[in-house]
């Protein structure tokens, strides 16, 4: 019931939040109310999950039918969730004083409902409605509170992920069909190879456009850009996660096969991922695209963690996403609240926040820190993990990784150079960060320190999950 | 020719045909809303009767020259309610102009002869049916009055001229070869008929169906037609009478005529149709600025989508029949929609542009156009996602994986056209168009509180019942649906 509850709290609340439009401060009590009860909610389903053997499972059957509302939470799924009940709280606070508050926080909580529907299904049919569900919502945050380009940043988005998810969608109904056990995602299906190759390659379409890896990825710096902060938020901090779990949670079990053969390209697709979104990042102005494409690069470390297939590589991959969710929610954040203040994210345009801004400078420090992978913050555990089962399983190619590594200090420090020092820019934001965005930092930041400090907080959770992944995974290798 | 007929089959139709003859009557003295109002209530009564029948009945009865029963009920159904919705959408357009009552009168007819259609087993029934249907697809077209839509009625009677010639031929043929004009015994003769003529009985045959449903090669008329008749009228044209066409094919391909073996070609045929269908009329839609063409265009690729499913052979039975409901509803929810924009925004000139900004004044309205929308691409938790997974079900399960593939394709590229109708209403001018745009939309729109009447309410329903058939089935499942329709 806890499992239903989180996909049950948001939306109720979401239409609560619309059904009070004319009244901005209800809609933004009720969404807050719903976003933070669906938090607690992810917390007591964490414990529960803690202190249980099996995964936390519901489903529903009617006059005895079962149906396809079938929900399983696991520790690979249930992170996943939790990250989301938190950034879901953090948009909510975000958007604050947005314009047009009653739909617009419809929409975040439709979002993080479908997005832990996607982390919760265990039904395939269930699993493509809310992967595609996703996308509604978020094509109107962005087409109806972006920026001056929403229009064609809304329909790219839209149409790039909808491309990705028919072709998914053709996998999941082979997979069904030609493996004749019903829709469950648990089902024991055992395809043919050739079945497989294909049944992988159109889930993965789906998967890679997500993620999104390189060359499949230029509709994420025009959303993330154009998406107002709350959308950049959700759509860095979980929707990019979705991908990767979808590898994890269909490729691996039901198409191992292929996946081991795609393995080694898929290696590469994060290689290549790494070192051109730090390579983009670094020529960016604009802090908002700097950010999209870092976003890039931290995800090509979580496929190159997935590509090998172990369980050192998965653990990597899992704490690579929670820790990615952390530092680039709080990273759009920081950036949107500057956007909010100075109408510029120019990173020409700034220089010695540090001294004007100090709260905001301290807290972009940080995270910067964070994103670069300082050991000690959240961003290394995942990183090296992944690296290191990358070497193991793939040899020295993957060194080129290591370049990505030290451009991603690069572009980091850049940013921060010229947005935190030098000489204070006059004319720009006087008036730091106010009470309630602390409020939304505090949470994220305290993560990102026990996550680098204690990855167990994660892996703990995930190990038998992982493991009974990695011995799927390694069964054909 | 067996003249008895299950209640069924008849009380339905009785209903429409006295309710149209009550308000021709009507209409007669003058009493044009009366008339109009007679007829709407015909209409839904007999769609009332009809699921009463479809639910406590038996399915899949064939009495004479008519089935009944489940799909062969429900469906007809459908189309009796789609039909009753546009009438009452309609109802002020009908009720205050001359020529109203007989418009809405030949929407009814036009239901009365698709549920002939539907429920045929027999090639008269067939052909009277088809022809029936045709006369009233060119009235409705040039009821409309200007001189645009005479001209598309024109072209639109031209073209079906042509196709009623190939039915002639088409039907001598079945009739010479099989020896009779029940489906079942003139299939079964079909089937050692010798191969080349019986297999040219059968092009004849799809040709015919390819231009009642709007299918490539005989789509032209299609955007033409649903862009210059007037909205209420379309939402009848593009919505019964393709569940209408759309089973009769089923049942004539896949049940009965063209069954046996020898008409195996049958498949390759209606997939190359479908193709056709699904590529012109999806990147049809992309290039439209009228919102209503952009519809025919999607109405050329819908009907893709079910000759596929019908294509893909026993599999897709299920798929044709669930896409083709689906597709109807949200056919008919969306020129009901133009309706009620016409009366939300008086000026308005059918443009996508003319859209902009109507979800600012018109929240509801455009809420519901925007649902029919996704529905008609195919989004989840909406009734055309439903379709379109039973269609690649079908195709997949039938080995047709690369069809599946490229009719994923095709949706993706249709969300260009219905897309582009959502970004108008709710994303704004682009930015190069000044806020004195926004300003005019804001002038056209009517002042005085006007909020879309009927034609709103009817929406509302139409996007409801969408919604509801896409979100049910996850906690229901799909077997309610799956026994009220099947065929």
């Amino acid at each position: 019931m806890t499992l239903v509850l989180l996909i049950a709290i948001p939306v109720v609340t979401a239409i609560l939040a619309l059904a009070a439009g004319s009244r901005p401060s209800w809609s933004r009590a009720l969404a807050l109310l719903g976003a933070l009860g669906t938090l607690a909610v992810a917390g007591t389903a964490w414990s529960q999950l803690a202190g249980a053997d099996a995964p936390l499972t519901y489903e529903l059957t009617v006059a005895g039918n079962g149906t396809f509302l079938s929900l399983m939470a696991d520790g690979l799924s249930l992170p996943l969730v939790a990250l989301t009940a938190l950034l879901g709280a953090v948009a909510v606070l975000t958007s604050w004083d947005v314009e047009r508050t009653g739909p617009h926080m419809a929409l975040l909580l439709a979002l993080e409902a479908a997005v832990t529907a996607v982390f919760l299904a265990a039904d395939l049919i269930l699993f493509y409605v809310a992967w595609e569900a996703v996308l509604i919502p978020m094509f109107f945050l962005i087409g109806g509170w972006g920026h001056d380009n929403r229009r064609y940043a809304a329909m790219k988005f839209f149409a790039y992920t909808f491309a990705g998810s028919a072709l998914m969608l053709v996998g999941i109904v082979l997979l069904i069909i030609s493996g004749g056990a019903g829709t469950s995602m648990s089902a024991a299906v055992v395809l043919s190879p050739e079945t497989q190759r294909l049944v992988f390659w159109l889930l993965a379409a789906g998967f890679l456009v997500k993620i999104p890896v390189v060359p499949l990825h230029t509709w994420l710096p025009d959303a993330h850009v154009e998406a107002p902060t709350a959308g950049s938020i959700m759509l860095a901090g979980v929707l990019l996660k979705m991908g990767a779990y979808g590898i994890m949670r269909l490729c691996v079990p039901f198409t191992p096969e292929a996946f081991a053969a795609a393995a080694p390209l898929l290696a590469g697709l994060g290689v290549v991922g790494i070192v051109y979104g730090a390579v983009m990042a670094l020529g960016q102005h604009d802090l908002k695209r700097l950010v999209a494409y870092s976003s890039v690069a931290h995800m090509g470390f979580v496929v190159l963690g997935i590509s090998t297939g172990t369980e050192l590589g998965f653990q990597g991959a899992v704490l690579g996403m929670v820790s990615h969710g952390l530092v680039a929610g709080l990273l759009f954040f920081l950036v949107g609240a500057l956007y909010e203040r100075a109408h510029t994210r120019d990173i020409g345009a700034f220089g010695g926040l540090g001294e004007t801004l100090p709260r905001w400078a301290t807290v972009f420090v940080f995270a910067s820190l964070a994103s670069l992978g300082l050991p000690g913050l959240s961003g290394f555990p995942g990183e090296f993990a992944s690296l290191v089962a990358g070497f193991a399983g793939f040899g020295w190619p993957i060194a080129v990784a290591g370049l990505g590594v030290a451009l991603a200090g690069a572009y980091t420090l850049r940013a921060v150079r010229r947005v935190v020092h030098g000489e204070p820019s006059t004319d720009r934001a006087h008036v730091d960060l106010s009470a309630r965005e602390i409020v939304a930092i505090v949470p994220l930041a305290a993560l990102i320190v026990a996550l680098g400090v204690w990855p167990r907080l994660v892996t703990d959770l995930a190990r038998a999950t992982l493991e009974g992944l990695a011995v799927l995974a390694g069964m054909v290798s | 020719m067996d003249l008895m007929l299950p209640a069924a089959v008849w009380v339905p139709a009785a209903l429409v045909a006295g309710a149209v003859a009550l308000g021709l009557v009507a209409d007669g003295f003058g009493r044009r809303p009366a008339a109009v109002g007679i007829i709407a209530l015909g209409l839904l009564g007999a769609a009332a009767a009809g699921f009463y029948y479809a639910i406590t009945g038996e399915a899949g009865v064939a009495v004479g020259s008519f089935a009944s029963g489940a799909g062969f009920t429900s469906l007809p159904s459908v189309g009796y309610v789609l039909a009753g919705f546009a009438v009452v959408a309609g109802y002020r357009r009908y009720a205050t102009w001359d020529r109203g009552p007989a418009m809405a009168g030949l929407v009814a007819l036009g239901a009365l002869f698709a549920h002939a259609l539907l429920a045929s087993l027999d090639i008269v029934v067939l052909f009277v049916s088809l022809a029936g249907l045709a006369i009233v697809g060119y009235s409705l077209v040039a009821g409309a009055g200007t001189r645009e839509a005479e001209e598309s009625a024109i072209r639109y009677f031209v073209q079906g001229a042509v196709a009623t010639g190939l039915t002639v031929y088409g039907f001598a043929l079945v009739l010479g070869l099989g020896g009779s004009t029940s489906y079942l015994e003139a299939g079964a003769a079909l089937g050692g008929a010798a191969a080349r003529p019986a297999l040219v009985a059968l092009g004849l045959v799809l040709s015919v169906f390819a231009f009642k449903l709007g299918a490539f090669p005989f789509h032209a008329w299609v955007p033409d037609a649903y862009d210059r008749a007037d909205a209420p009228s379309v939402a009848f044209l593009a919505s019964a009478p393709k569940i209408a066409g759309v089973v009769a094919l089923l049942v004539i391909v896949r049940g009965t005529l063209f069954e046996s073996g020898v008409f195996a070609p049958a498949s390759q045929l209606l997939s190359a149709l479908a193709i056709g269908s699904l590529l012109f009329g999806s990147f049809g839609m992309l290039r439209q600025t009228r919102v209503a063409r952009l519809l025919g265009y999607s109405a050329i690729a819908q009907i893709g989508y079910a000759l596929l499913a019908i294509a893909a052979g026993d599999a897709g039975v299920r798929a044709a029949s669930i896409l083709v409901l689906t597709y109807a509803i949200g056919a008919a929810g969306a020129f009901i929609a133009l309706e009620a924009v016409q009366r939300v925004r008086p000026a308005w000139d059918g443009s996508l542009e003319g859209l902009a900004g109507l979800s600012r004044h018109a929240p509801l309205l455009s809420g519901a156009l925007a649902a029919i929308m996704l529905s008609l691409t195919g989004i989840p938790l909406l009734a055309g996602f439903w379709g379109k997974l039973y269609v690649f079900i079908a195709l997949v399960d039938s080995g047709m994986v690369w069809l599946a593939i490229g009719a994923g394709v095709a949706a993706v590229v249709s969300f260009g056209g219905y897309g582009s109708v959502i970004k108008a209403m709710y994303f704004g001018p682009d930015n190069d168009v000044t806020a004195e745009a926004m300003q005019e939309a804001d002038t056209e729109t009517s002042p005085e509180g006007e909020r879309g009447g009927s034609p709103l309410a009817v929406t509302v329903v139409l996007a409801l019942i969408i919604i509801s058939l896409g979100a049910a089935p996850l906690v229901l499942g799909l077997g309610p649906v799956f026994s009220l329709f099947s065929l």
